[in-house]
């Protein structure tokens, strides 16, 4: 499966003549631009969501202890 | 200063909750501890149901049935629906740790809460809980009985906005961030020699992809500073924002022009980046104290609600129902929200906070009673006089509301200087784009775009918010939070310093007792304390705090008449304390001063003398801030005291005594006109005019999350012995800012001499943007930083 992208795309480089060894660049940006935009769309949600409002109190939470499972459940059944 | 709790190891103050005289920062911390030492050591925060905790019985009483009120309950809650509810409380006293921790475990004391979660900066806690389980009241009367009480005001109801502003910053950042990064990457070939063999196919999509990436800079990320821009021109004013916006948009068109043209590939790079840096100041800058308020109105000062009689029965309802006509009831220590009339019981008004009179006021029936005083002792019965709106204290605050459109910002330095740097940037341009047009058209209109573009004040832009902001920082630290940053341009210029005197350079409760008369002996110095600990008035109190004597003693027959004094038998002996009148018989015609008589079983012993106490260093203080600044003293109190500030202060020609909230006003709007610039030291509310009148006001505060009236800053009350070193401070910071406005100019000069030749290049754009930028703001931020070890931490 994996050999046959590969030789897809070796294909299209080789087949495109003269820029060939150019042409990874065109890949190279989209790849790029494809997962800077992932990061910028996590970035986005996360300010959206508020995450960065209280920069102080999830480092003192991750201390605490799981309190027991009960609250959990409470928890699962607001959601729905 | 004070001790560290031995719970989490912060500072505990200066009034630190002990128990088994451990000291602890908080009740929160407390009650851990006490979890802590009723179970094993190891089980430390993973105790299941909270069974440490005693909830303390605190007497609430009707403190809180207002929020049994529908209206209140509405505007109070976030969202209340399928017998859910959310609300979002302020709570001042979450400090530390533990508060976190406490008040994210609630649902282990009533099951009714489903779950709360803190914001610490804001210091709220949000809490979802069942409507048939717990109701409001009963939410807000557990978290007070565990010591957190939350903050909830008329001005809070009514507004419920939350910061989105830095939301926005945020992710105005993060796209020029992204822009930024992608479109260097394209720039890159053109940075390096040989960089335009690459071709004119990737020359052409490396310049389109950059243009497509800086539209959401350009049209989004930026806007702010062209609407700062247009406003400033709107008011016939040059601010920084406009030859930002000139760069910007000769940036952009002149690179879409090439990049469309297929000319080249543009500054987009330089473009992105200088939104990017920008933005990253405004964020440093904008970063303020969040959980502090300085634009309060008597809206926060006032109870939501008040308890009204209707054919004798108590009933509770919101302030904005309250008319004219109305019997309110008053308890001890609740305000009194409107000007009215006193029909019951024994009327004793402290008035500290609205005119400065350290002492409470007694009232006699039919008397006018003003709104904003608050009663000490028994419950009184009051008809009111007046609606809220019209009282003498809410008119004092709408008539200044209108005032603080003066200080919008317009004549600070930055826009001075930016004023005549675009007028000088555009002479610049011109000049080199009429040289060329006459020796080289090609040249012309590219040297001409060129100079706006190097001249763009990144840099410039960028020294004031990184210096300011350090500053601010550094203030923090110390103890002194202030508004914004152009306090800290404000506070370099002032030439004179006015105090109030209650509260401001004087300890809020505390007063001195001095005994005049013939020494008395330990056992009756003792009857005295005795006698004085019987009565809760604040007179009674200082005459107990300043007697040294073990265990008190059988007090009998204990009468206290108001205005006048109290009586009993100790030991088979009358003692009695009170006004001159009341032991002496005869009238008091001092009225300065303010002396409780004693009267020991036969004869007059003598009298105790009050005075203020005054806060620790404060001859120092005046001593030093007088050698550089013209001092005043200004206070809503009698002159009893004039002879203790004039030996402070030096002379007495600068003390005004008995000084009413306008007269301050008045007084320090004459200081301005005489081309004074007047810094004010208040406290309360017969401060607020002339806190708001005066160039910089600043409160000082005991708890800074209390109630303080609208002010440019706030001053922790043990920092006040620091206030020479802040002021000195702001000159410091001045100075570092035009140092580094130097620095800017140095980078502009050269990038001038290449755009005046018409041989600005990309590259050089793209590196001396950021270079001087990132010097800029290294120089700024680091000698802030190195200064304020040395000078005020």
């Amino acid at each position: 499966m994996l050999s046959k992208i590969f030789s897809i795309f070796g294909a299209f480089f080789l087949n495109q003549g003269k820029l060939h060894t150019m042409n990874i660049l065109v890949f190279l940006i989209i790849i790029g631009i494809l997962v800077a935009g992932g990061f910028l769309v996590g970035f986005i949600w996360s300010v959206k969501s508020g995450q960065y409002d209280d920069m102080y109190s999830p480092s003192v939470r991750v201390l605490f202890d799981e309190m027991k499972p009960e609250k959990k459940k409470i928890r699962l059944s607001l959601k729905k | 200063m004070g001790v560290n709790c031995i719970h989490c190891g912060e500072d505990c103050g200066k009034h630190p909750v002990l128990l088994d005289d451990k000291p602890f920062c908080c009740h929160g911390c407390k009650t851990v501890y006490q979890i802590l030492n009723t179970k094993e050591m190891g089980q430390y925060y993973r105790i299941r149901p909270m069974s440490g905790i005693r909830i303390e019985q605190t007497e609430t009483g009707n403190k809180y049935a207002y929020l049994e009120l529908e209206e209140i309950r509405e505007k109070l809650l976030d969202f209340s629906d399928g017998g859910f509810s959310k609300v979002s409380l302020f709570i001042p006293g979450i400090h530390c740790a533990s508060c976190i921790w406490l008040l994210e475990n609630l649902n282990t004391l009533n099951p009714g809460i489903i779950q709360s979660a803190v914001n610490f900066p804001d210091k709220t806690v949000s809490i979802t809980f069942k409507d048939e389980q717990i109701s409001l009241r009963q939410l807000v009367e557990l978290l007070a009985s565990i010591h957190y009480i939350p903050e909830i005001t008329l001005d809070k109801l009514d507004k419920k906005e939350s910061q989105r502003s830095d939301r926005n910053v945020l992710l105005k950042i993060g796209i020029a961030a992204f822009s930024f990064m992608n479109v260097m990457l394209y720039n890159f070939p053109e940075y390096l020699p040989g960089g335009e063999e690459l071709g004119g196919f990737f020359t052409r999509v490396f310049g389109w992809l950059s243009l497509l990436l800086s539209l959401p800079v350009v049209f989004y990320s930026a806007s702010d500073y062209y609407l700062s821009a247009f406003k400033g021109l709107k008011h016939r004013m040059i601010n920084i924002d406009l030859p930002i916006t000139l760069g910007i948009f000769t940036l952009f068109f002149q690179s879409a022009y090439e990049i469309i043209s297929g000319h080249g590939i543009g500054y987009m790079d330089s473009l992105t980046g200088l939104v990017f840096f920008l933005l990253i100041g405004k964020w440093y800058q904008g970063k303020t104290y969040q959980a502090l308020s300085f634009e309060r109105d008597y809206k926060s000062y006032f109870p939501v609600a008040v308890t009204t009689l209707v054919d004798d029965n108590e009933q509770t309802i919101p302030l904005s129902k309250l008319k004219k006509g109305h019997h309110i009831l008053i308890r001890n220590q609740e305000l009194i929200p409107a000007d009215s009339r006193l029909v019951k019981g024994n009327a004793n008004i402290d008035y500290s906070f609205v005119t400065g009179e350290s002492l409470p006021v007694p009232k006699n029936m039919n008397d006018f009673i003003f709104a904003g005083g608050r009663q000490v002792g028994s419950t009184i019965e009051l008809v009111v006089e007046k609606e809220v709106e019209q009282s003498y204290l809410t008119q004092l605050w709408n008539q200044d509301s209108n005032k603080q459109q003066s200080e919008s910002g317009l004549n600070t330095l930055v826009n001075k200087v930016s004023e005549s740097f675009t007028v000088a940037i555009l002479f610049v341009a011109f000049s080199a784009g009429v040289y060329w047009l006459l020796n080289d058209s090609s040249l012309a209109l590219f040297a001409f775009t060129s100079v706006l573009i190097i001249a763009c004040p990144c840099a410039l832009a960028l020294t004031v918010p990184f210096t300011f902001g350090s500053t601010m920082r550094a203030f923090g630290r110390s103890g002194f939070y202030i508004k914004n940053s152009e306090v800290i341009e404000n506070l370099q210029k002032i030439d004179t310093v006015v105090f109030d005197k209650t509260g401001t350079i004087t300890l809020n409760r505390s007063l001195k007792a001095r005994f005049v008369g013939e020494p008395l002996t330990r056992d009756e110095l003792c009857m005295i304390k005795s006698l004085a600990a019987s009565s809760g008035h604040p007179l009674s109190t200082a005459v107990k705090e300043n007697i040294d004597c073990e265990g008190l003693l059988e007090v009998e027959d204990f009468q206290e008449i108001p205005a006048m004094g109290t009586s009993a038998l100790i030991c088979g002996k009358r003692v009695s304390m009170g006004s001159k009148k009341f032991i002496t018989g005869k009238a008091d015609e001092s009225s300065g001063s303010t002396a409780v008589y004693v009267f020991i079983e036969n004869r007059v012993a003598g009298y105790f003398q009050i005075e203020n106490t005054y806060r620790d260093g404060l001859a120092e203080i005046v001593n030093r801030l007088q050698k550089k600044y013209e001092l005043y003293l200004l206070s809503g109190d009698n002159a009893s005291e004039k002879k203790n500030l004039s030996v402070i202060f030096g002379s007495g020609k600068n003390l005004f005594f008995n000084q009413s909230p306008s007269d301050k006003m008045g007084f320090v709007k004459k200081l301005k006109e005489n081309a004074r610039k007047v810094l004010m030291i208040g406290d309360g509310l017969n401060d607020a005019g002339a806190l708001l009148e005066s160039d910089v006001g600043l409160t000082i505060a005991d708890d800074i999350y209390s109630f303080s009236p609208a002010c440019n800053g706030i001053v922790e009350a043990g920092k006040f012995d620091r206030l020479y070193d802040f002021l000195d401070f702001s000159h410091l910071a001045m100075k570092v800012v035009k140092l580094s406005f130097a620095i800017s100019f140095l980078y502009n000069i050269i990038g001038l001499f290449f755009a005046v030749q018409g041989t600005l290049s990309p590259i050089i754009a793209a590196i001396l943007m950021p270079v001087s930028s990132v010097s800029v703001v290294a120089f700024a931020t680091f000698s802030v930083h190195y200064l304020s070890t040395r000078k005020i931490s």
